[in-house]
């Protein structure tokens, strides 16, 4: 690829994604947050709310803290809040922490408590409608049948049998109702090598997980208990656009609850999981 | 990936479009390790031969059932350069919105038909649906090669039969490929099955496909207005052309006259801004900007209080309920001030009042107030508007005339 085509491809791609978080933000206002992983998929997410709004911010930005989650992410989560100006939210829900709802009880329980219901608990307290969230359609193959803008019910429920319109750019349709919520998904065309790219080219701060350490780097950070590194080499973001330009190890091969195969992702979304 | 060709599969039901795509997929290489694998054991629970439809037909009642309900999109590395993006859709009537949503996002189209089925409504029906939408190039496979052996004879006559039902729908129609789907033959490679067969494999007649460019005057349209700093930022995007600061432009539908003052993106401030390009602006005037507001530069688009526009029905529409259009991020109230053509979008034959879901009409639509709206041109934001219902669903997808 020559590098003006690339650049003039991730401009593209960018505006396409500053259209989409601006028509959430338009519709909803202070009813919007972003749901932020600390990962490279919401990081770059943030960069582009940032860039969207000229510099600020002007929504929420939650955690969902399981309490499982690498101890690296806390320190890199604060630094990024000083850099950003972000107004954070940190999501968890306690009552099931002090039960110690751990992933050796089931993955599923665990995720549903951890994070379904914890993000339940901050959109009650918030009186959130909608959420920018960071997935794509590259990820696994449920997520490729995802609406840019897409419903959920009061008990955060996908109706995926009835998806609504999405009409060229014309995202209206999708209504989550008096007692659901939207999630709104910036960065669904995007491919993890182009995130990669765009998060080289404008210089995006990174989890150093990603990086390959003693020959294995993490390729999908998600909680520590239920993610596995994978072998690799690649020590900087370069390396990782070439190793993907190779692979054919699935992104999120290294996740548990995707290991549980195509129904078990689709039963989480159905029930409110990310 | 710069370039980047979306194909939308169309065609009947049971026509073999998610086994095409499954296998175009699988023979590329594009799929990740141990997918198969799962597809594989997944079919011997539910007691079946191999899939390839099941890559896309990923919810559980699909595989079930073996169908698709929903669209899909998968991504197919073509060249080190390239890519396609398979667009999987439904083929059943009633599921006309999930095959909109998918459709509306592609550059080309190829319409599968099984060699073993006549042209049955829904192919027609599908045909024009990808004319409607723009879609003008489109790739004929005559699929399930293998049922008939391979033979020569019934590719031609189903070609024959397809170019004539098209040729009526007024689409042309630029291959015709022999292929087996869940074979491959023809897909990727030549197949040795079909040696009377000359012409290009799939993937070749795809990549010989050019998208036009879009235009070049100003289009910067207006999504919201923020207060940054003190001021008042217009934030837009820059769908074509480009704007410099002292730049005069015009503000569209009020055909005012003002001067860019500054130019914002990201969080900085800028000297000119190109497209495509999420930016802000400010203005020297004191003329207050709003959503919905287009600059263009003094060769500007049309803005009208009436249009001839040709719609396709998502839901019934009654004449006299409250509808408004929407055409990139304007929004107006509007009537349907007569129907002056109504047709069934299964035969394309004529038919009466009322406008019930899936009809095709050409409409008068008025306005209370001007919109800016350019031709009927599906691939440009300006080009293409929405009817909305009073409950807040597209009632209809269209174009003026
Ligand atoms: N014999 C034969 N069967 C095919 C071929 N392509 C698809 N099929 C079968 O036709 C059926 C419908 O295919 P599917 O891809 O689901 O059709 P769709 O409804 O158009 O997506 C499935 O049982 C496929 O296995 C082919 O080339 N040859
Ligand atoms: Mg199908």
């Amino acid at each position: 690829m020559t590098k003006e085509n690339g650049a003039a491809y991730l401009k593209e791609r960018e505006t396409k994604s500053i259209y989409i978080i601006r028509e959430a933000y338009y519709r909803y206002r202070d009813k919007l947050a972003l749901l932020w992983s600390m990962g490279k998929d919401s990081t770059a997410l943030l960069h582009l709310s940032q860039k969207a709004f000229f510099g600020r911010i002007p929504f929420p930005v939650i955690h969902i803290d399981t309490s499982f989650k690498f101890k690296q992410i806390y320190s890199f989560r604060d630094r990024l809040t000083k850099e950003y100006g972000i107004n954070l939210i940190i999501a968890r829900n306690e009552p099931a922490l002090k039960k110690h709802i751990c992933p050796e009880q089931g993955r599923y329980r665990c995720c549903q408590a951890l994070k379904t219901q914890a993000l339940k608990i901050v959109t009650k307290k918030y009186g959130l409608k909608a959420f920018l969230v960071a997935i794509r359609r590259d990820e696994h193959l449920i997520r490729a049948k995802e609406r840019v803008f897409s419903a959920r019910d009061e008990n955060f429920r996908w109706n995926w049998q009835n998806p609504s319109l999405e009409m060229w750019s014309e995202y209206s349709e999708a209504n989550p109702g008096v007692s659901g919520h939207l999630r709104v998904h910036p960065l669904l065309d995007w491919r993890e090598i182009d995130v990669w790219r765009y998060t080289k080219a404008e210089r995006i701060p990174i989890l150093d997980l990603y990086f390959a350490k003693n020959g294995r780097r993490y390729r999908s950070v998600g909680c520590q208990s239920c993610c596995q590194a994978i072998p690799s080499t690649a020590s900087d973001i370069g390396k990782i656009i070439a190793e993907l330009g190779k692979t054919k190890i699935a992104e999120r091969s290294g996740r548990c609850q995707d290991k549980e195969k195509a129904y078990m992702m689709q039963k989480l979304r159905s029930l409110g999981y990310m | 990936m710069p370039n980047l060709i979306k194909v939308v599969a169309a065609g009947d039901v049971d026509s073999g479009k998610s086994t095409l795509i499954g296998r175009f997929l699988y023979e590329s290489r594009s799929l990740p390790n141990g997918l198969v694998e799962d597809i594989e054991e997944e079919c011997e629970r539910l007691g079946r031969n191999f899939e390839f439809a099941y890559l896309l037909d990923s919810f559980d009642e699909e595989r079930k059932n073996e169908l698709t309900v929903d669209t899909t999109q998968s991504f197919c590395k073509s060249g080190k350069n390239s890519g396609i993006l398979f667009i999987d859709v439904p083929g059943h009537r009633e599921l006309l919105k999930n095959m909109l949503s998918g459709a509306s996002y592609a550059d080309t189209a190829v319409l599968t038909i099984a060699i073993n089925k006549p042209i049955r409504e829904q192919t027609k029906r599908h045909a024009f649906i990808l004319k409607f939408l723009g879609i003008n190039k489109i790739i004929t496979v005559i699929n399930k090669m293998d049922l008939s052996g391979f033979d020569r004879n019934d590719f031609l006559r189903i070609k024959e039969q397809v170019r004539v039902s098209l040729e009526k729908l007024g689409i042309e129609s630029c291959a015709y490929i022999p292929v087996s789907a869940s074979n491959g033959d023809n897909l990727l490679r030549r197949s040795k099955n079909t040696p009377w067969y000359h012409g290009k494999t799939l993937k070749e007649t795809i990549s010989g496909i050019r998208i036009k460019k879009r235009k070049e005057s100003l289009r910067f349209l207006i999504q919201d207005i923020y207060d940054i700093a003190g001021e008042s930022v217009a934030a837009g995007i820059i769908i074509s052309g480009g704007l410099k600061i002292k730049n005069r432009v015009f503000v569209l539908p009020d055909k005012k006259e003002v001067q860019v003052k500054t130019i914002r993106y990201s969080g900085k401030k800028v000297s000119s801004a190109t497209a495509p390009l999420a930016a802000g602006i400010t203005i020297k005037d004191t003329f207050s900007l709003r959503r919905g507001q287009v600059l263009s530069g003094s060769r500007m688009p049309p803005v009208v209080k009436e249009i001839s526009g040709r719609i396709i029905c998502t839901e019934d529409i009654e004449l006299n309920s409250d509808l408004y259009i929407r055409c990139a991020m304007q929004e107006e109230k509007v009537k349907i001030t007569r129907i002056n053509h109504l047709w069934d979008t299964s035969d394309l034959s004529p038919k009466n009042p009322p406008l019930k879901k899936n009809d095709l009409a050409e409409i008068t639509l008025s306005f209370n107030r001007g919109i800016v709206m350019e031709k009927y041109n599906f691939s440009d934001l300006l080009g293409r508007f929405v009817l909305v219902d009073n409950r807040d669903r597209i009632a209809a997808i269209g174009g003026a005339v």
